[in-house]
């Protein structure tokens, strides 16, 4: 256990990417949010004629909720890209620079087996960057929170910061949730790109992404179809509709408090989580199909590093 | 005393280039053995097969364990280091201790920082920043605090300015070695390690040609050194090699009566580097 804890430690030493990517988007998102709330206190202080509190007075706690959570959600669906590109560079990476900066050899001293090395690789693709994108998905959401909740309250409403707290959880909840299937989702990919970064000898990324394109084009001339194309499509984006429940009723509870305000006694925040269906997706064949072939490509990944010889 | 590596058979091909050919060798514990051998003879793949580094054929068991498929295991009981620049450029000198210290259940932490303080180089220092002598005392410090059966070397002191070199085997020699613990070096600078050398081997084109005790060598081989007009008797006695010096003639002898050599001049036992060109030109013909 203390040698995986090592081998992770590690990995974040070298790709500091993994930890400053998502940091700087998060600060970026906390400035732009702070020029926003003294914009707006600045607008109270000398626009005497903007009835600001005639806008702030048609809040109320489930609208306050609301409007954090859509703050936090921006911020959530930037973050969750910015941690996929990070991801995918890091995976591309992982095998392939220790071979090309030739300390192969030093880690290869190590009384550490392979498949602890590439699993500990896997473990900080699937687990510790989303663990990682989480932790400041959190810190900047209480920025937020606070910061959008102390203008709103200058501005004659307390209601964000009331309502805050519990949006803020929901919407944290949620993303916690999103990240783990996603995770799950992408592993025949991870499993891919670390087969490729131990594999390749240069232009990792282009190997990664030429195989399957070749296939594609091979199958549309040969048998004029699309099967692969569809799979990778499906792999690529089908996780959200599995992922999330397709029962109308349900996705409406969220968006029919906005058309009809006053019929709905379900809290937005409620809704929010009311859209994840792990029972669907936990039952969904192309999951356990993904995380079979994802072993397939690992125990390749293993193999190759074991014998993969460079000089 | 016990048998650390044994080689049988061991054979390894890139292509159609035999790189080791039908290898057989032993090394016991607390011996330093020398491999030597020219550029692409073989040194480095015997090595790699030994650290379960490359796949090979043959039987090849490296404190009783088949270092294709237990490189982890054997790793606790061997260190080595392959060149000097390996270490990661990224890495700080102290994480590098906190990885090693993590990694190896038989790394003494404090050892190394103790031979580190000896030196120049500094804990916070980023490893891209060292200078290579620098990066090949980390890793020395690494490897000393290892309580570790066998060191593997290849080309250690390569790049390295005469300084370091020499301090580097001094410091091999006083605060590593002994009975316990076994050293296998390959070097092109012979003469720099000859006289620390318990035993060698020479390697070309995939063969060894010579596996002995440098105690065997002393007895097993002769220089002659001769007037040039005395030398057309010596060719008769058949000799390894001949070459020209400070106008005498110098033959290598192999196996022969030492006593009689010596009436016909002054004999020696001849130095590695000499005796290493006369073998593998041998091994050509």
């Amino acid at each position: 256990m203390s040698a995986m804890k090592t081998l992770i430690r590690r990995e974040l030493w070298e790709h500091r990417a993994i930890v400053l990517a998502p940091a700087a988007f998060a600060a970026l998102f906390i400035i732009v949010n702070l020029l926003a709330a003294a914009g707006v206190v600045k607008v109270q202080i000398d626009a005497g004629d903007v009835d600001l509190a005639g806008v702030v007075g048609s809040l109320d706690a489930v609208k306050a909720g609301a409007l954090v959570q859509l703050g936090l959600a921006l911020v959530a669906v930037w973050l969750n890209i910015v941690m996929v590109l990070v991801t995918v560079f890091y995976l591309t990476d992982s095998l392939y620079a220790e071979r090309k900066d030739r300390s192969i050899l030093f880690w290869k001293s190590l009384p550490v087996s392979d498949m602890t090395v590439v699993g500990s690789k896997l473990l900080t693709a699937t687990v510790v960057i989303p663990a990682v994108t989480l932790v400041i998905f959190v810190v900047a959401g209480v920025c937020i929170y606070v910061i959008t909740g102390l203008a709103v309250k200058f501005a004659g409403s307390g209601l964000v910061l009331s309502a805050g707290p519990a949006a803020l959880a929901e919407t944290v909840l949620f993303q916690l949730y999103a990240l783990l299937v996603q995770s799950l989702w992408y592993l025949p990919i991870f499993g891919w790109l670390l087969l490729v970064s131990a594999w390749s000898r240069r232009t990792v990324l282009l190997w990664a992404v030429l195989p399957p394109v070749a296939v594609i084009v091979t199958e549309r001339i040969a048998f004029g179809t699309r099967h692969f194309a569809m799979l990778l499509k499906e792999r690529l984006i089908g996780v959200y509709p599995l992922a999330f429940t397709d029962d109308p009723a349900r996705q409406q509870l969220i968006w029919q408090y906005e058309d009809e305000h006053a019929d709905v006694n379900l809290e937005f925040s409620r809704g929010l989580l009311e859209l994840l269906d792990p029972g669907r997706i936990a039952a969904s064949p192309g999951l356990w199909a993904g995380i079979l072939v994802a072993a397939l490509f690992f125990a390749g990944a293993v193999w190759m590093r074991r014998y993969r010889d460079d000089s | 005393m016990s048998t650390l590596v044994s080689a049988s058979g061991l054979s390894k091909s890139y292509g159609s280039v035999k790189a080791l050919d039908n290898v057989n060798f032993e090394i016991q514990q607390g011996r330093i053995v020398g491999l030597i051998g020219p550029n692409g003879a073989g040194k480095t793949t015997a090595l790699k097969a030994v650290l379960g580094l490359t796949a090979f054929d043959g039987q090849l068991e490296v404190l009783g364990l088949d270092p294709r498929r237990e490189r982890h295991r054997i790793m606790q009981d061997v260190c080595f280091i392959a060149d000097v620049a390996v270490l990661p450029k990224w890495l700080r000198v102290r994480q590098a201790l906190d990885v090693v210290a993590g990694l190896h259940p038989k790394f003494d932490r404090a050892r190394a920082e103790a031979f580190l303080a000896r030196t120049t180089v500094r804990m916070d220092s980023k490893i891209g920043q060292l200078s290579k002598g620098m990066v090949t005392q980390l890793h020395l410090a690494l490897v000393m605090a290892i309580e570790a059966r066998l060191l593997v070397l290849d080309e250690p002191t390569l790049g390295l300015d005469i300084i370091f070199r020499k301090e580097f085997y001094t410091t091999l020699l006083n605060d590593y070695f002994d009975d316990n613990r076994t050293i296998l070096v390959t070097t092109h600078q012979v003469e720099e390690i000859e006289h620390i050398l318990t035993d060698v081997m020479f390697i070309d084109r995939g063969q060894l040609v010579l596996d002995e005790s440098m105690d065997n060598i002393a007895e097993r081989f002769v220089e002659l050194s001769v007037r040039p007009d005395r030398a057309e008797e010596v060719r008769a006695l058949g000799p390894l090699s001949e070459q020209e010096m400070f106008g005498r003639r110098v033959f290598l002898f192999e196996n022969s009566d030492r006593d009689r050599l010596g009436d016909l001049g002054e004999t020696r036992t001849p130095g590695i580097a000499d005796l290493f060109v006369a073998k593998i030109k041998e091994h050509a013909a």
